[in-house]
């Protein structure tokens, strides 16, 4: 007789606990009999649920997932013991993935703007509004008077056809997504150091890591199994050290053996500091910055002379006291960083999304390239995403407005003929110049941009200094392909589509370690939705595009001819098919060929792409630099684009919560992690509450020069004080109101992490 | 019915503390400790309402808690939609 549904899924539910643990086959047997059910049972009746292998949909860390499905429902989501990414462990909100599914304000089918009212569409009225207004908008007023606005949660495939749509055949690249809010300055970073954009290495090197340096990142909260990686690290090696730096304490401190709590938006003088102190004691690996190591200050080569020279200001006691924090404290850091064999450091929005978000980047690899912990187990300087495919879809599959697929950029002629020719269009019509960044894009909608494709994501609620960009997105002629409605932008919207959502379809999403993981459909889209994919491809058809657009009948068949983009390229996946990615828990390229087993560490022996002939015996060469040297900056410690001052004399920073995701479109739908924080709030150092007679949940203003809010305040040790966090997630709430819109010149990021502001008791 | 289980990962020498407090709790059961210091955790209820924030409770109300890690959680019953591929 089967198992009771109850006793099945209690079964199936501590059987994944002890299978996570390595423990299953004893565990099983004792347990299960000790809970009265029948292990022989449980596992017949298992034989009807059919588990999908996916990948986690929201943070960048790239959780392995299985979907359950039984008898045509959604049966459970259980962490992938297989992947070595997590080994079955997954975090609050990926425990709610299934419940994201069925949430009830998925969007059912396609919405029109009639007499300023959304009303119910059929999937032609909506296209063939969408094909026609674009196609006016076009021969109007230009091409680059339409723009493509995407996400770091799409799917590489999905992304891959809008950029072909909207760069290869309208012929603008005003494309962009929302990882030009979150990590461009990373990719920046990566870029001008070391010629080729992601990391060096991958997760394994943690395992191998003797401290952890992490900066600008609540890693236990915003990457919470990757946390459990250093957990497990430094508990079996009680000598790893784990050192901070940020401005506000966090559940990360639990494993913190040293916190430097600076002010937000001055860290860069600090991680000057240490690399001038590791010369100082003698800690740099002088046979590497001979061999694999140029330097710059940024416009002109230096040399490494000069480079002491540049740094003989950052004294540990010059650090301190921009910082606030002890100069003791900087040479405790830099005393570990010297001494221990293997560092890695990991950093978040913390230090991306910054006006010298660039910068400290640089700042942060000069540490690693002067006593050479890179390019070997357990060092790396090593980057955290935020979104599943910032970097799969968007970073490899060039989806900003200055990329192109593979690696490319669109101001290089030969890169715009190989994409041309893959697309099968004229070189010509891929423009050689950038389109506009995030910010000047949604600053000229409704001006020169009259129409936009917003493609899962919700700027309406995530742009800096927001109600500066809301007209612009009401004025223009807005379509949104969303799961969920309604969120801030779909209101806006004057067409909605409805996307099939996590589960719903099929595609690759390529994680921060460079890992490319295929995603199985388990379920039938809910209502009308369709895939975003097949929204695009239909969408260039109805637009007259149909030849090179028609063969897309699958998501395979556009990875296909998207890894074709990245053949012989530092990123190659060509040995990273369907078939391959089907049966594999993600590859790490390079993979150049369905044998290679994929590269742990880039530049260095084990990367297919290692020159040993231009190496000639050094251990590590940048070949995507010139001469196979990476670059330590001379980078001067610029502070934040808005400092306190008498008026505004708090620090605003904000960021994001264990429970919650983003703009809540997804994790809004969850009721219990509503529940755990339902009511925006604002952190006070206990020290400043007592200035402003604010106790918890006194309401409080929060007055930037934008604007201001009112919220709860919640008096806590956690800022420093003299600063607030705010996290933004809540719709009722918009933070970015407060917030800057001032960017990074190089990244065009905006300094989300850094405002003036001042407290108001109400 | 919502059912889940959850590794509930601790500092070793307070994991028994920790086990004590969580039998303590409504509509959790602990199985054994695990590894030194991973506790299996099943916790099962009527209603989404009773399954609430049990992870971040346990996360920040118990000292010595280094995080919750989910391993499964049951499918919605009332999702009534056939959309199996």
């Amino acid at each position: 007789m089967s198992l009771s549904r109850r006793d099945f899924l209690r079964a199936s539910a501590l059987a994944a606990a002890a299978t996570t643990l390595g423990i299953g086959s004893v565990f099983n047997n004792k347990v299960l009999a000790k809970a009265g059910i029948d292990k022989e049972q449980f596992i017949q009746d298992s034989r009807g649920v059919k588990w999908h292998k996916s990948v986690c949909r929201l943070c960048g860390v790239g959780c392995g997932v299985m979907l359950g499905v039984k008898d045509g429902k959604p049966f459970g989501i259980r962490g992938d013991k297989e992947n070595t990414i997590n080994e079955g462990l997954l975090c609050v909100k990926g425990f709610y993935l299934n419940k994201m599914i069925s949430a009830k304000n998925r969007l059912l089918y396609p919405m029109i703007r009639k007499n300023g009212k959304l009303t119910r569409a059929t999937w032609d009225e909506a296209l063939d509004l969408v094909a026609t207004k674009f196609s006016e908008i076009r021969d109007t007023h230009g091409s680059d008077a339409l723009a493509f606005y995407g996400s770091g949660q799409a799917e590489t495939e999905e992304t891959y056809v809008a950029n072909k749509l909207f760069k290869g055949h309208i012929g603008t690249n005003n494309v962009e997504g929302n990882p030009r809010l979150c990590m461009a300055s990373a990719v920046g970073g990566y870029i001008s150091t070391f010629g080729a954009d992601e990391p060096v290495g991958t997760y394994d090197d943690i395992e191998k890591c003797d401290m952890f340096l992490l900066i600008g990142s609540n890693t236990a909260e915003a990457h919470p199994v990757l946390y459990d990686r250093l957990v497990k690290r430094k508990k079996r090696n009680p000598n790893v050290k784990v050192v901070i730096i940020d401005p506000r304490k966090t559940p990360t401190n639990k494993i913190a053996d040293l916190h430097l709590q600076v002010i937000p938006g001055y860290d860069l003088a600090i991680v000057n500091a240490i690399a001038k102190l590791l010369i100082d004691n003698g800690h740099t690996d002088e046979q590497f910055i001979k061999d694999s190591v140029n330097f710059s200050d940024g416009k002109n080569p230096i040399t490494y002379d000069d480079y002491k020279k540049f740094l003989k200001k950052y004294t540990p006691e010059y650090a301190a006291e921009q910082c606030g924090v002890s100069p003791e404290d900087i040479k405790k850091a830099a005393k570990l960083f010297g001494e221990v064999p293997r560092v890695m450091t990991m950093w978040c929005m913390g230090v991306n999304q910054r006006v010298a978000g660039v910068f400290l980047n640089n700042l942060i690899h000069n540490l690693h390239l002067l006593t050479g912990k890179i390019g070997k187990d357990g060092c790396d300087s090593f980057s955290l995403t935020g979104q599943p495919n910032a970097c799969g879809g968007v970073r490899e599959g060039g989806g900003l407005s200055h990329l192109l697929p593979g690696h490319r950029v669109v101001a290089n002629a030969q890169h715009r003929k190989e994409i041309a020719e893959l697309w099968n269009v004229s070189p010509d019509k891929i423009q050689p110049k950038p389109g506009k960044h995030t910010v000047a894009m949604f600053d000229a909608l409704g001006k020169d941009i009259k129409g936009m494709y917003v493609l899962c994501t919700n700027p309406a609620q995530s742009l800096p200094n927001l109600s500066k960009y809301l007209k612009g997105m009401e004025d223009a002629f807005l379509v949104v392909a969303e799961s969920f409605h309604p969120t801030e932008t779909t209101q806006l919207a004057d067409v909605i589509l409805p996307a099939a959502f996590w589960g719903e379809k099929e595609g690759v999403y390529g994680c921060t370690e460079r890992r490319s993981q295929h995603m199985a459909q388990a379920l039938q889209p809910m209502g009308e939705a369709r895939w975003d994919g097949f929204i695009l491809a239909d969408l260039a058809k109805r637009m007259g595009y149909k030849e090179n657009f028609e063969h897309f009948t699958s998501a395979e068949a556009i990875w296909s001819e998207y890894i074709k983009s990245t053949k012989g390229k530092d990123m190659d996946l060509t040995g990273a098919p369907y078939s391959r990615l089907k049966e594999v828990r993600g590859l790490r390229w390079p993979v150049p060929s369905v044998d290679h087993p994929g590269t742990t560490h880039r530049f260095t022996k084990g990367d297919p792409y290692f020159p040993e002939d231009k190496a000639a015996g050094r251990r590590m060469y940048f070949y995507t630099k010139p001469d196979g040297r990476a670059v330590i900056y001379a980078r001067p410690d610029k502070g934040p684009e808005e400092k306190t001052s008498k008026e505004y004399p708090i620090a605003l920073t904000t960021g994001r919560i264990l429970e919650q995701w983003h703009t809540m479109t997804m994790t809004g739908q969850v009721p219990e992690l509503v529940r755990a924080a339902p009511e925006p709030y604002v952190e006070i150092n206990p020290d400043d509450a007592k200035d402003l007679g604010l106790s918890t949940r006194d309401k409080v203003r929060m007055v930037t020069k934008r604007g201001s809010l009112i919220v709860e305040a919640k008096v806590i040790d956690r800022p420093r004080k003299g600063t607030i966090f705010v996290p933004w997630h809540w719709p009722e709430s918009l933070t970015n109101i407060l917030t800057i819109d001032a960017v990074d010149p190089g990244s065009k990021e905006p300094e989300y992490k850094v405002a003036a502001c001042r407290l108001e008791k109400v | 019915m919502i059912i889940a289980s959850m590794i509930v990962k601790t500092e070793t020498e307070k994991v028994n503390d920790i086990v004590l407090k969580l039998q303590k709790l409504p509509n959790v059961t602990t199985h054994g400790v695990h590894k030194e210091n991973n506790i299996i955790v099943l916790v099962e209820a009527e209603s989404d309402d009773k399954l609430k924030e049990i992870g971040r409770y346990i996360s920040s109300e118990f000292e010595g808690v280094y995080g919750t890690y989910p391993t499964f959680v049951s499918g919605d019953e009332e999702i009534g939609l056939d959309t199996a591929v």
